[in-house]
């Protein structure tokens, strides 16, 4: 990668097996976007950075909450955090995360692709001398998060591992540190491949916040609408999980319609049905895509032992063979026929279980609704007789006796003991 | 190393915030103070409406309620107001739990709060503190006696103040978040109210709620005390992009999950609570007479729960049958493909 020796912090080794494994949540995500949009809009001068805590059990280390840090600048001129607030706003944040508890795993600033710059270094190694041994450095790439390579599910930031090597050469230099001589080691920074968890909660609020659409624009005095049956819309976009700004904003004034008509139970059904969908597509996609490129390869020499072994790409088969790639996709096709359970029969018997399970719950709660719409009927019906007998005894003794004795007989088929009290209630 | 310097004072990023779509992260103390000073809200008990929490805010809330398993935690929201609307931009919890067995929970968690709000306003995040949030977790979205009491003593001295209530359990088997938002009415308003209607325990404003045997007597005394706000959330423009980016991730997670299985319990709790409700309506029933007229609107009421516990099974059932049809998992020769998106997702 040419921007290594660009750049002279970062570094030439790649992670070993001694670099940690990072497991970052969406939480931190949001903070670091949150920071970012209130500085810019509030116009808040100076840099943007905080600390990230999480756990770290060994090598692995989750980064589950983020804050944004106080900065000063010292009497050199350069950026460094207010320690007496940073390490309050610590203490703070240790004293509600205590189950699990978190601690502070690194901290996370803004910028530029190519890698950290020097001007970060007073911090890290401010983090690096008072609170944890190895901080790890989340840069955040604000120029990428517009790109297309974001739409597409990279996520802007880079995350980095701080080492220490011979400023002269690389690791394998073999010259001995003197004691008390000054250390001629230099920091740098080594990029690690995170993933991104979610715990189930998480997970739930952020997909409810990503659907959503609510975009912040200004209230107004009258309430601010927030349509929900924009979500039928979304399953017309060709494909591409396009929710741009605009098209929401179009499509709000088209659906705010069909939201007055959607009960609130539909539009849980609704938004479940289209995540559901979504992902469904998103399967399909990565699914063609990986027939797409095996498409592309060249002809293998097993299908025609008078092709060459190791193929060059051809104006047909524009892709060269990447025996990783393959190795994946085999590895991936050969699981296929562990994941059916072993024992067909009683899977599908205990599905079947479930889905009966499912209905008997339907019924009961039909069978609720059918008691309290025939009680409902009881009480009308029950009115209407009141006031037919009021009516009667206006009419005079004889027709109301004749109307009484056919009338009780049916009312009390349908109102039971009600009915009767009603009927004596009348005559009393 | 100029411009690199400038990226990291972000003076080159005003694109990636829109002044308009983005506005209500902006923060006016001066428009702040005028409508403190203004204070419409001490007129109009009802003045408040709706309530508009960030994306931010609300994940950690909804993190924080899950977190405390069965424990009622609590926290406190950040943020301004704008017409008849909170705007929630922030929220941060407080070292206090169970809060809803004890009164003074909120005594607790004074200090911290006061240092933490001091600190945060030397870092650049001025807003004011403009409600608290606590978690009721498995028994619904309202405010308890304790609740409103607390709340009420809030809006004395601290209006504008909003009380968030946020149920992690529901929100996990429902499959979206349970959230509610609600002011008190002063003791004078709530007065006039009982003279007027003649005091029912158990109004149900807006929505329904199924609240558990336990909690139900609880939940009506109090119920005309308060009144509850829309909620909506918002997020920004950067926001967005990121978490366009981060559906990439999770996708698997949503096509995988069981909930059927993973909320047996909540579903079998809840259909318990609904029999021993019918069971208890039913013996009221038997001794107050056939057409007492209290027991009109109870019955609907239990129709309507035994709808939503039906729809909730539905809707588990419905990703399980989905499962089955993509993965051909009943042999009835469903596309065959695996469902291992993490592979895909190294080399794409």
């Amino acid at each position: 990668m040419a921007e290594v020796s660009a750049n002279p912090l970062l570094s030439t080794t790649r992670a070993s097996d001694t670099s940690p494994t990072v497991q970052l949540h969406p939480l931190v995500l949001l903070t670091i976007s949150d920071c970012i949009t209130r500085h810019t809009l509030r116009q808040q001068t100076g840099p943007v950075a905080g600390a990230i805590l999480g756990q770290q059990n060994g090598q692995e280390i989750t980064m589950e909450v983020a804050f944004q840090a106080k900065l000063q600048s010292n009497a050199d001129g350069e950026v460094v955090l207010d320690d007496e607030w940073f390490s309050k706003r610590l203490e703070d944040f240790k004293d509600v995360h205590k189950q699990p508890q978190l601690d502070i795993v690194g901290w996370f600033t803004l910028g530029a692709v190519s890698g950290p710059q020097p001007h970060i270094l007073p911090m890290h190694t401010r983090i690096s001398e008072v609170y944890t041994e190895s901080p790890l450095l989340c840069l955040f790439h604000p120029s990428d998060a517009d790109s297309e390579a974001t739409a597409a599910g990279k996520l802007p930031l880079t995350l980095y591992e701080s080492v220490y090597e011979s400023a002269t050469g690389g690791p394998n230099d073999k010259a001995m540190d003197i004691d008390g001589a000054v250390q001629n080691k230099a920091l740098k920074f080594r990029e690690l491949v995170y993933s991104v968890e979610t715990g189930e909660a998480e997970m739930i609020a952020v997909d409810f916040v990503a659907r959503g659409g609510g975009n912040a624009t200004a209230v107004d005095g009258s309430t601010a609408v927030l349509p929900k049956g924009e979500l039928s819309k979304s399953e017309e976009d060709k494909g591409k999980k396009t929710r741009g700004k605009q098209k929401e904003k179009e499509k709000r004034e088209e659906t705010i319609d069909e939201s007055s008509v959607l009960t609130a139970e539909d539009d849980e059904l609704l938004s479940t049905l289209t995540a559901k969908m979504n992902a469904i597509r998103m399967l399909s996609r990565r699914i063609s895509l990986i027939r797409a490129y095996l498409a592309s390869l060249p002809p293998s020499y097993l299908t025609d032992s008078s092709l060459p072994l190791n193929p060059v790409p051809s104006a047909d088969h524009p892709l060269p063979l990447n025996h990783s790639i393959l190795r994946s996709i085999s590895a991936m096709l050969s699981r296929i026929n562990i994941l059916a359970p072993p024992d067909a029969e009683s899977f599908t018997l205990e599905s079947r279980h479930e889905a009966s399970d499912v209905q008997l719950v339907q019924l009961l709660s039909s069978i609720t609704n059918s008691v309290s719409a025939a009680k409902d009927l009881g009480r009308k019906s029950q009115v209407v007789e009141n006031s037919k007998s009021q009516g009667r005894r206006n009419m005079g003794p004889m027709m109301g006796g004749g109307y009484g004795g056919s009338g009780s007989q049916y009312f009390d088929n349908v109102l039971g003991n009600g009915g009767r009290r009603g009927y004596e209630d009348a005559w009393s | 190393m100029g411009t690199a310097l400038k990226t990291w004072e972000l003076e080159n990023s005003i694109k990636l915030v829109d002044p308009t779509k983005d506005a209500l992260y902006t923060y006016s103390a001066s428009s702040q103070k005028t409508i403190n000073e203004a204070h419409p809200w001490r007129t109009d008990p009802h003045y408040f409406t709706s309530v508009r929490i960030s994306a931010v805010a609300l994940l950690k809330m909804v993190m924080h309620a899950r977190s405390g398993g069965a424990l009622e935690v609590m926290g406190l929201m950040l943020g301004k107001i704008e017409a008849h609307t909170f705007v929630i931009t922030d929220a941060f919890r407080l070292p206090v739990e169970g809060t809803e067995t004890r009164v003074n929970a909120q005594d607790e968690a004074n200090e911290y709060m006061v240092e933490f709000l001091s600190r945060a306003r030397e870092q650049g995040q001025c807003e004011n503190a403009v409600g608290w949030y606590h978690s009721h977790p498995g028994y619904g979205c309202w405010l308890s006696g304790i609740d409103v009491g607390t709340q009420k003593t809030q809006q004395m001295y601290q209006d504008p103040f909003v009380a968030v209530v946020i149920d992690p359990d529901r929100t996990v088997s429902a499959g979206k978040v349970e959230i509610g938002a609600f002011r008190t009415f002063p003791e004078s308003y709530v007065q006039e109210k009982e003279k007027a209607a003649g005091s029912k325990g158990g109004v149900g404003e807006d929505g329904f709620q199924t609240i558990p045997l336990g909690k139900i007597e609880d939940f009506g005394a109090h119920a005309n005390h308060y009144y509850s706000l829309d909620v909506s959330h918002y997020k920004s423009s950067l926001d967005a992009k990121l978490l366009e980016a981060l559906w990439n991730k999770y996708w698997v997670g949503t096509l995988s999950s069981s909930p059927l299985i993973s909320n047996r319990e909540y579903g079998t709790n809840q259909i318990s609570d609904l029999a021993r409700k019918i069971a208890q309506e039913n013996g009221n029933l038997k001794r107050k007479g056939a057409f007492g007229s209290e027991g009109k609107g109870q019955l609907v009421k239990l129709g309507a729960a035994g709808a939503k516990i039906a729809r909730e099974e539905d809707m588990g059932l419905l990703s399980a049958k989905v499962k089955e049809q993509v993965f051909g998992l009943e042999g009835q020769g469903g596309a065959v493909v695996a469902p291992e998106g993490k592979e895909v997702e190294m080399e794409s």
